[in-house]
């Protein structure tokens, strides 16, 4: 090929038109690209680069707001381009009573009035966000049975978004069964079952019914999992606070699926640096 | 953007006959107006001045105003509704246009962007960009003699904030 230039072409020190050229490049090869000089360094912070890189990629209208979900550290932009990677987002209901799980996603998608399944089935539902009007979010909704065996899924923990424990805080002994899913969970990450990182809600089902007598639930248990878990009071009839437990869940599904990409592009790079030095030795 | 009144209050320009286009290197071109007209820069310019007779484009070379011109020229004819020219012809042709050595392709993303020619700057910038498809920053900084200025801590930062778009 041609000879090499004896000098830094001057378009590359000319960062509009170096971020024309990098709105153009496939993903993969875009963190080297980053990585390469300052300039280049720079517009891989900037906002208007990636305002520019979303309008390339079709992602977003002009004269459109970009959603204000924000998450892993990233700015608004770089969420709506990390949302179009994987447009997909599963949650996973386990359930402690019969019916409080079905009763909350139902709420949550306008069924109130559809006929419940059978508590003792597998229950799938999906809803349909739109981010923009090209970026579409795909919630997939599993509902498990109360005891469902995890080993009786082998596939469906693999890409979790989130787990929601639902119990029931007019029931006795319900926020107990809860805590101990929750240790189901926890023990079946640590062999590999389930990814690490997948973030956890437990909900409590029917906050507006009166609550047991009993001793209020310890909730001190949970925290001590640490920030994955957290804790809501929601009502299938009133639907409260359903909406923000959608929103902190997506954010924290998206944070945990960033770190799962960062880990494996970091590896992938040290294969591919290796592998290019190694070849170039040879 | 105008709006439909105002276009209609100013009559679209003429933009018969031909114009000469003088490079930096003092060559001339003489270009059919509709054709320079591509360039928004040049089209500015005719709108302004109907009387002159050649303009002179201090930021251009001959060899790459020949290629503009050439590009523009084509693509008046085969972006016409009637033209007969397919996508896919068009497509070809352009892959062809920008089979040019490095140093004459950065040159025209430099026109392009001086004259103001959109299509084209898409068109040189998208061959840019596959070019750096697969590499690694050091193969990058090698190909297009780029100067790395970031320390070795910055390096490492900016390679794990930027790990998740690598697959």
């Amino acid at each position: 090929m041609g000879r090499r230039p004896m000098i830094v072409p001057e378009v590359f020190l000319v960062p509009d038109l170096v971020a024309i050229i990098l709105s153009r490049v496939e993903r993969n090869s875009l963190s080297a690209c980053f990585q390469t000089c300052r300039t280049w360094r720079n517009l891989a912070r900037d906002s208007s680069f990636w305002r520019q890189r979303c309008l390339a990629d079709h992602l977003i209208r002009d004269d459109e707001s970009i959603p204000p979900l924000i998450f892993g550290g990233l700015n608004p932009w770089q969420c709506l381009w990390a949302f179009h990677i994987n447009t997909q987002m599963k949650f996973i209901f386990i359930g402690t009573t019969r019916d409080g799980k079905s009763c909350l996603v139902r709420r949550y998608l306008g069924d109130e009035n559809k006929p419940l399944p059978d508590s003792g089935s597998t229950t799938y539902s999906q809803k349909s966000v739109d981010l923009t009007s090209f970026v579409h979010l795909r919630y997939d909704f599993w509902e498990l049975p109360p005891h469902y065996k995890r080993f009786a899924y082998p596939l469906l923990f693999r890409d979790v978004g989130a787990i929601l424990i639902v119990y029931d805080p007019s029931l006795r002994g319900s926020f107990g069964k809860a805590l101990a899913r929750l240790a189901d969970i926890r023990r079946d990450q640590q062999t590999g079952d389930i990814p690490s990182g997948v973030p956890f809600a437990l909900i409590s089902s029917n906050y507006d019914l009166p609550q047991d007598d009993g001793p209020p639930p310890d909730e001190t248990i949970p925290r001590a999992y640490g920030p994955s878990v957290s804790l809501w009071e929601s009502s299938a009839k009133t639907g409260l606070s359903l909406a923000e437990v959608f929103e902190d869940l997506t954010r924290r599904a998206m944070e945990a699926r960033i770190q799962g990409w960062r880990e494996r592009g970091l590896k992938a790079m040290e294969k591919a640096n290796n592998h290019r030095s190694h070849c170039a030795v040879s | 953007m105008a709006t439909p009144a105002a276009a209609a209050a100013a009559p679209a320009p003429q933009l018969e006959g031909d114009i000469k286009l003088v490079s930096e290197d003092a060559h001339e071109f003489v270009t059919p107006k509709n054709v320079a007209a591509q360039c928004k820069m040049i089209k500015t310019m005719l709108e302004v001045s109907e009387e002159q007779e050649f303009i002179n484009l201090p930021n251009v070379k001959g060899k790459e105003l020949e290629k503009v011109i050439e590009y523009c020229r084509y693509h008046v004819q085969a972006d016409k509704p009637d033209s007969g020219v397919s996508d896919n012809d068009k497509k070809t042709w352009d892959e062809n246009f920008v089979k040019v050595d490095k140093e004459t392709l950065f040159n025209l993303i430099m026109a392009a962007n001086y004259l103001d020619v959109k299509s084209l700057l898409d068109l040189t910038c998208a061959t840019v960009a596959n070019m750096l498809k697969n590499k690694t920053p050091e193969e990058i900084r090698r190909e297009f003699n780029i100067k790395n200025d970031l320390t070795p801590e910055e390096e490492e930062e900016i390679k794990r904030e930027s790990a998740w778009l690598y697959q």
